[in-house]
Order: C-alpha cells, then structure tokens, then sequence
C-alpha cells in the first residue's frame, strides 16, 4: 500500500511512460469528448433545421379525387378556398396558427435598374409565428392592417434580400412587382431550414394573401397551413380536419389521393433518427481511440509491476495479503486513468469552446451547430473511462498479487 | 506436560522436510529430509555453504515458502496446510525478516518503511507514526525518520529493516545474511542487536555461511546439500 507521498516520487522516477500513457489518455478522452459532442450538437441542428420550416407544421393541399362519393365520380377535383382556413381556426381549436397560402408563382422583381424573376407567395400573419418567419431588427412581418386594406407591401426572404439589394438596407424601399410598386416592410431573420416544399424561405418573398388573390385573381389556395395545439395528439387532430375538410368539399374523407399533406413531425422523427445514428457513430470512434489508450495503460501497468516485483516481495514478506497487493495496483491503475480522463475532459472543453469561435452561418457548418460539453457526454465519457480502468488494471493487478514473494524477493 | 511447556519445547518443529524447485526443464532438490526442532527462545544460527539450502530453511520457517513434502508446525499449527492469506498473517504478526540486501522500499521513507508492515495489520495512521518512532528510537535512529533509503549507509538501512521487523512486535526474528552486506563495524553492531533482541525473550534465528558470526548464536545448525548434519 503506498501513501501519496510514495506514490508521487515513483510517477517522478517513470515520468517518461507516465507521461506517455497519460497523453494516451488524454488523447483518447478529447477523441471520445469531442466527437461525442459533435455528434449531439449536430443532432440538436437537424432538430432545429427541421423546426425552421415550423415546429410541427402540417400542411394540406386539394388534389383529384380517386373515389366516387355522394353520387360523384371519381377524378373531381378538389380545391379549397382562403375561408377554409378561417373555418378550421373557428371550428377545430385543436388546431393553432391554421391559414392559408398562395403560390408560389414566379414573378417578376425589380429595384431600380436591377430587374430578376423571384418565387412569389400570399400569406397571412399567423405566417410568421407558424414557419418563424420572423423579422430582421428595423423591420415587421404582415399584419392584420395590411390584409385588410390590400396593402402593396412586401416581405423578403433573407438570401433573396442580398441577391437584389445586397448590403443597402432594403426596408422601407419601393421595388416592382409585377410593374407595380410595393414597399419592402422587412426582412427575414436568417434561421436554419432543412426541408421545404418549394424553395426555402430564405429565397421567396412574401405578400398579403389578400393583395395577391386581388391581383391574381386565384379562387383557390395552394395549401392549407395549421399545427396541432397539443402534439401528442397530433394524429386526432389530423383525423378532425380531414373530416371536417371532407364534409365541406363533399368527398370521401378516407380517400388516399385528397390528402396530400406534409407533416413536418414526420420529418423530424427521421431526422431524430439520423442524428442518434451519428451520435452513436462518433461514439463508437471516439471509444475505440479511448480503448486504445487502455491497451497503453495497462501495458505500462503490467511494466510497472514487473519493475517493481521486488518490492510486492518484501510487501508479502511483511505480511501484504494478495488482497492488498491487488487493491494496491487497481489504485494505481485507476489514478492514472482518472488523471487523463480529468485532463481529457478539461482539454475537451477547451477545444469545444474554440469550436464554438468558427462562425457558423456558413451553409454546411450550420449543421455542426454549437458543440457544448454536456452532462450526458461527460457522464457517458466517465462511465467508459472507469470500465477502461477497471479492465485495465485488473490483469496486471491480478498477476502482481499472484506473485510468489520467494521468488519475487529473488528478483532484483 | 503442560500446554504452555509443550509449546515452549516444540515451538517449531521441522518433520522431513523436503522442497523441490522446478529450474527450466530440470528440478532441484533444495532439501532432502530435514528434521529439526527449535524452542521458543533459542538464539541459533544456520551455517552452510551457498546452496546449501539454508535459505529454503528459512523460507520454509518464515511461512513464506511451503515445503513440497514433510511437515512444519509452528506453535502446534500445521502450516503446509494454510492458504496464502493465513500464511500472510502469520508473517504479519508473528515473525521478523531482515534480509542481507536490507529490503527496503526505495520510495518509501525510513519511517514509512517501517510502518510498513502496520499497515497490512490495520492500524491507523496516527498509532503508526507513534510506533514507528519509538522502534526506529529503539535501533537509534529516530533522527533519520525521514529520510529514503538511498539516503542511509548500509549499516543504517539495515537498522531501518531490523526495526520494520521489530514493528508488529513478532516472537520471531529471522534474518538471512543480515551483516553480508555490510562493512565489519556495522556488522559487529547489527550483531549486537540480534544479541539484544535474544535477551528480551524473542526467538532469534541467524542464517550465514560466515563461522565467525554463527559463533556468536547458542546453537548451530550446519546445512549441507539439503540436509542437516
């Protein structure tokens, strides 16, 4: 049994292995950390990227019908009207945020000589809390005023904002569309969107959905936008508006071809799915570096006790139990591991947090997002390095108590 | 007889004792049927040349060793049949090694190694301490408490080991070639303390190839290629 005194003049006298072995540690640590944490962050971006388009969002849109109902024949088909949107906020509370939208079509933009074609779409104000198209600072989204007065006033998406205005300030400017003058109430603060049924956000624009049906003259939406107040009950819901829906338009409500639909839910749970699968991934890398630096341990384990079987000879002479001698390198064994594991940690943390500094709203490193050292990766870090420990230890302690003090008194 | 007589008379006793070493493909008969019988008290010495066996004698006396055939029974106790943590204890409590190379824990400090065997018995820290002093007082070297071993003369160092064997206050001392290190002034002082050692009722037990020294003991035993003469 050695005290920490004793302890800390033998690391002194095998400074060199320790060293290594210890470096191994940290190595294999900062490998495990790291990716580990990597790995989460990037499943966290595919969770939120899923969220850019909006948090649970469904959207509905009309189609042909493949089924005869109430004395139609199939083949009708099936659009719905912008009131559809309002009946299903006034009639189906499970549902929140429900409106409708229009496009988009492609039109044409121009601000002063500069003149291009943009995806162009009619929207509502509960819009922007639904797909959190929220404004840039100096800025706002559609309102209830606008809608009503059919006001000529436009809302851009971020990437599009660049492309026509670059870096001059774009609100409160008057651009063409369609030849005729609209003002630019705001721009989109830039979010991370994965999916998108046309183009992502960040390139449309955005106008009443009352001020394009009286220019365009569109009888029908293009798609009809609600999410599910409570999310665990997000399939009851479903059920409600497809029959609600059905009743209204006069088709059969189970018919496959009627509903068209995008859930973003759906979507997210094979995202969700994707990130566990690279989590898992990068831990497993990371743990077969980790096992590596347990190999070195104990090799360095069973050098020590080979190098010191003299002195597990005089602990036997003296009255050392097997016991103790195994007790005694376990220890040492474990102090080791703990010591890189604790410097692995602290390194971990030092390279996340310069990680951190990379900005990030570049196109592909958005879906690092911003890797933290969390709780869960440092109790699963731990938890491997005390297995490797205890593994690593075990043999070269086994074989130190199994030492026959005879002839480890012999060796010198 | 009584108990107390009979252990007195048959303290350890050595009934036929062989031992055979395997050495690579070939094995060594180290004893070839020892008998020998050693009263509590006696101050004897183990004389024979190297190879004799005498070390094995040793071994086999200290419980460090079993014998391969024969008995050994000390205070009554058949020892050939205790497992390895009995034998520990018996080591831990009841006997004394000093060693012609000193032994000594080279990263240990004089007084931790002399705590050393405390340690294995469960005594705390505090109680350690106050009995490291005093033994290591004992031998006259409470002054060097602190130091490592690479610090002491030879003569000191084995002062170190007598004292660590001293610790658990065993009723026997076994020491083999404990002056063969040694310069014959330190020699001569180590001797001292065995005789002193003898004199305060320990069992004491010397083994040498040196005539000189196992002069000094009460009894001799000559060794000679695994047997006793």
């Amino acid at each position: 049994m050695s005290t920490v005194s004793q302890l800390i003049r033998q690391l002194k006298d095998d400074r060199v292995r320790i060293t290594l072995t210890l470096f191994g540690i940290v190595w294999g640590t900062v490998s495990i950390t790291v990716l580990s944490a990597l790995g989460e962050s990037v499943h966290r971006a595919l969770l939120k990227g899923e969220k850019g388009l909006g948090d649970g969002l469904v959207r509905v849109a009309g189609g042909v019908t493949s089924r005869s109902y109430g004395g139609f024949p199939k083949g009708r088909w099936i659009g719905f009207f912008p009131r559809d949107g309002h009946f299903i906020r006034d009639k189906v509370p499970e549902a929140e945020l429900a409106c409708t939208e229009f496009g988009t079509t492609n039109r044409e933009i121009a601000w002063g000589k500069r003149m291009m074609n943009v995806q162009m779409v009619g929207v509502e104000p509960v819009f922007r809390d639904l797909r959190s198209c929220f404004p840039q600072d100096g800025g706002r989204f559609i309102n209830e005023l606008d809608m009503r007065e059919r006001r000529r006033v436009v809302f851009l998406g971020n990437k599009f904002k660049e492309k026509l205005f670059g870096r001059t300030p774009a609100v409160g400017k008057t651009v063409r569309l369609m030849n005729i003058p609209f003002t630019v109430i705001g721009v989109m603060r830039p979010k991370l969107q994965l999916s998108s049924y046309y183009l992502t956000d960040r390139d449309l624009i955005f106008i009443p959905a009352t001020t394009f049906e009286s220019l365009l003259g569109w009888r029908y939406v293009s798609g009809l936008l609600y999410k599910p107040k409570n999310s665990a009950a997000a399939e009851t819901t479903k059920a409600t508006i497809k029959t609600f829906l059905a009743t209204r338009h006069g088709y059969d409500p189970n018919d496959p071809r009627m509903w068209s639909i995008f859930d973003t839910r759906e979507i997210a749970e094979m995202l969700n799915d994707m990130g566990i699968g690279i989590r898992v991934f990068m831990f497993v890398i990371g743990a077969l570096t980790l096992i590596v630096a347990g190999v070195g341990v104990a090799n360095i384990m069973f050098v020590l006790v080979q190098d010191s079987t003299c002195q597990i000879g005089i602990k036997m002479a003296v009255g050392a139990k097997p016991v103790h001698i195994l007790r005694q390198y376990l220890l040492e064994g474990f102090a080791l591991v703990f010591a890189g594991g604790v410097l692995g940690l602290l390194f971990s943390w030092i390279v996340l947090m310069l990680l951190r500094q990379i900005p990030i709203e570049e196109e592909g490193l958005a879906y690092l997002g911003r890797p933290e050292l969390s709780l869960t990766t440092s109790l699963i870090v731990s938890s491997v390095l005390t297995l490797i420990a205890l593994v690593a230890g075990f043999f070269p302690a086994r074989r130190a108590a199994s030492v026959d003090p005879v002839e480890a008194l012999r060796y010198e | 007889m009584s108990r107390e007589n009979m252990n007195n008379e048959r303290f350890m006793v050595l009934s036929d004792v062989t031992k055979v070493y395997p050495m690579g493909e070939a094995q060594v008969q180290a004893l070839r049927g020892v008998d020998l019988e050693i009263k509590a008290g006696e101050f004897i010495a183990v004389l024979g040349p190297s190879g004799s066996g005498k070390s094995t004698v040793m071994h086999i006396l200290g419980c460090l060793d079993t014998p391969t055939s024969g008995t050994y029974h000390l205070e009554g106790v058949a020892i050939q049949g205790l497992g390895p943590n009995e034998l520990a204890e018996i080591r831990n409590r009841r006997i004394g090694f000093v060693f012609q190379s000193f032994h000594l824990l080279p990263r240990a400090t004089a007084g931790e190694n002399v705590e050393l065997p405390m340690v294995f018995a469960g005594v705390n820290a505090a109680d350690r301490k106050t009995c490291a002093e005093s033994v290591l007082e004992q031998v006259g070297l409470k002054e060097r408490i602190k130091h490592l071993p690479n610090e002491l003369s030879g003569g000191e160092r084995q002062r170190v080991a007598i004292a660590r064997a001293l610790i658990n206050k065993p009723s026997i001392i076994l020491a083999d070639e404990p002056t063969g290190n040694l310069d014959s002034r330190s020699g001569a002082e180590i001797l001292g303390l065995f005789e002193n050692l003898h004199a305060e009722g320990r069992t004491v037990i010397l083994v040498t190839h040196d005539e000189a020294i196992a002069k000094r003991a009460h009894r001799v035993i000559h060794i000679f290629d695994g047997r006793i003469e």
